[in-house]
């Protein structure tokens, strides 16, 4: 299939981002860097908004982040970790911005958990939209999961009797314990990654690379205020 | 009937399937001229033949069945790199130097990412029994001079060296994969947590961290020889010799050193490449030395090459004029 003018070699550097609080944490930094939207990403209908500095921006789904930049529609973006462990893209991942902070997380009833981790060899039903690593986490215990796909509010699955268990992402487990369910043990921290097309930073090295350094260099600082 | 279509494999008619013919026809031509002579390899193959030294990434992505014909199992080839050091190995004894060239499908047991596709029409070149720097320098030009041919403008070639990697993990129980993996993500959190993990030396800790972080350029290198091993001394010359002599000889390509680029196969054992050009979303060739897979192979012999795909390269938008 022919590739589309998106793609063409002279277009300016491109990338992606997903609307919402990692967003708000996210502008900043790219300022830092000289990289700054001509509107207000946060209140444009706009999906491609140019900026400062021979950038423009994507606004899209968070899960599609990795996609575009994978695809090379985007040259980088800033994806979860969660959903780069999930879906293991082709890109580089040479920045954690330390934002959006949260945990992957194995959860159950009060009631399930307090009784201890499922023994291998048994057999339980696992409510997550992590299908992939909710998976490789099982066997590796030994459990036979049956894994139920949602899209959001797993912890409602425990609740209705649909599953033993969900894999979801914690922040302050406040949603948790309004709903009765504990933690049963930590997965992966998660955080919000900077993500680059590998070709693009062969191609784009001189470009790229500034900016890299500036976000890296942003981020240092703002750890070493933490 | 289940006329379904396979998932990851595609027809191909009309222009398309012309396009490919001419490219194809363009990059024999070319590596003929280079002196290089056209192997036919078959389809399938003895599944042991193409997981010989080749590690988990080829094992994973081979199809096998059972032969009807014998009492032993057969593979559809996924890579063809292989087949050419068998047949260098056992069928082209008589010279001391071959050179070998091919244009074949091969099927991947899974989708990589391009496209979902499984299926690959491998072309490449092969270079026996002239050692790095020579061979290395050859099989480089020419598989710049392929971008060319095919119209890619302002070609880049990242150059590593799988010895490096080697020379810093080897005692570590983590897998090759498992580092290799990594290193392809530059990822320098996630390199921290798995260094954290091995028990290597401070110095060996601190180079991988440096390789993921993206900064293991040639001054880099430089500075690292003769402060942590004579096998990371020898691939750190060696490359660094190799980019010198290259930065002299081809003046239409830019040349990135990068101790953290990873061949996509493990059966590379020294320099390897890979080549992209501007407005490609992925690489376009890759490349390097496998001298111990000839060893492995019986016939211990020096030995370079590299391959593309010829659906990757006319889906790169570029246009095979006739």
């Amino acid at each position: 299939m022919p590739r589309s003018d998106l793609l063409q070699a002279d277009r300016p550097l491109t990338i992606a981002l997903s609307k919402g609080r990692i967003l708000d944490d996210t502008l900043p930094l790219l300022e830092s860097a000289g990289l700054m939207p001509d509107e207000d990403l946060n209140k444009t209908r706009k999906l491609m908004v140019d900026g400062t500095g021979g950038v423009r921006f994507l606004l899209i789904r968070a899960a599609d982040v990795a996609t575009y930049v994978e695809h090379g529609a985007a040259d980088m973006g800033i994806v979860g970790r969660d959903l780069l462990l999930e879906h293991r893209p082709h890109v580089l991942q040479p920045l954690d911005l330390h934002i959006g902070c949260c945990r992957l997380c194995v959860a159950g009833p009060r009631e399930l958990v307090e009784k201890g981790a499922p023994k291998p060899g048994s057999r339980i039903r696992v409510a997550t939209k992590y299908d992939y690593l909710t998976e490789r986490y099982y066997l590796s215990q030994g459990v036979h999961a049956d894994i139920i796909h949602l899209y959001g509010s797993m912890e409602l699955a425990p609740l209705v009797g649909m599953a033993d268990r969900i894999v979801d992402l914690v922040e302050t487990g406040s949603t948790l314990k309004a709903n009765n369910l504990i933690e049963e043990t930590t997965l992966y921290d998660i955080s919000s990654r900077l993500v680059i097309n590998p070709a693009s930073m062969a191609t784009r090295k001189s470009q790229i690379q500034p900016i890299l350094d500036t976000l890296t260099a942003a981020v240092n600082q703002t750890e070493g205020q933490v | 009937m289940n006329q379904r279509p396979l998932i990851g494999l595609e027809d191909a008619f009309g222009v398309r399937a012309a396009s490919l013919r001419r490219l194809q026809s363009k990059l024999l031509n070319l590596f003929e001229s280079a002196g290089y002579g056209e192997v036919i390899p078959p389809l399938l193959e003895r599944p042991e033949i193409l997981k010989t030294g080749a590690g988990k990434f080829l094992a994973d992505q081979t199809m096998v069945f059972s032969d009807p014909a014998d009492a032993g199992l057969l593979a559809v080839r996924s890579d063809i790199t292989p087949q050419i050091a068998r047949i260098a190995a056992t069928r082209l004894l008589s010279s001391e130097e071959l050179r070998l060239c091919y244009s074949g499908q091969v099927v991947l047991a899974r989708p990589e990412s391009r496209h979902g596709s499984r299926q690959q029409w491998q072309t490449g070149v092969e270079c026996m029994g002239i050692p790095s720097p020579a061979g290395d320098i050859e099989v480089m030009r020419l598989a710049v001079e392929s971008m060319h041919v095919a119209g890619f403008k302002t070609p880049v070639l990242q150059l590593g060296h799988v010895g490096l990697l080697k020379s810093l993990v080897s005692g570590s129980h983590v897998s090759l994969d498992r580092w290799t993996a990594h290193l392809a993500r530059r990822s320098p959190d996630d390199m921290a947590s798995l260094v954290a993990k091995a028990d290597l030396s401070d110095m060996c800790s601190d180079a991988l961290f440096v390789m993921a972080s993206g900064h293991a350029d040639a001054g880099w290198m430089k500075g690292r020889v003769g402060r942590i091993n004579d096998e990371f001394d020898a691939a750190a010359k060696e490359l660094i010799h190799l980019v010198e002599q290259l930065q002299d000889e081809l003046d239409d390509v830019s040349l990135q050193l990068d101790a953290a680029v990873m061949p996509r196969f493990l059966y590379h054992s020294g320099v390897i490449f890979a080549g992209f050009a501007e407005g490609v979303p992925y690489a376009l060739l890759y490349g390097g030395r496998y001298d111990a897979m000839m060893a492995a192979h019986g016939r211990d012999m020096p030995a370079t090459g590299f391959s593309l795909d010829l659906w990757a390269w006319l889906d790169s938008g570029i246009e095979v004029e006739s």
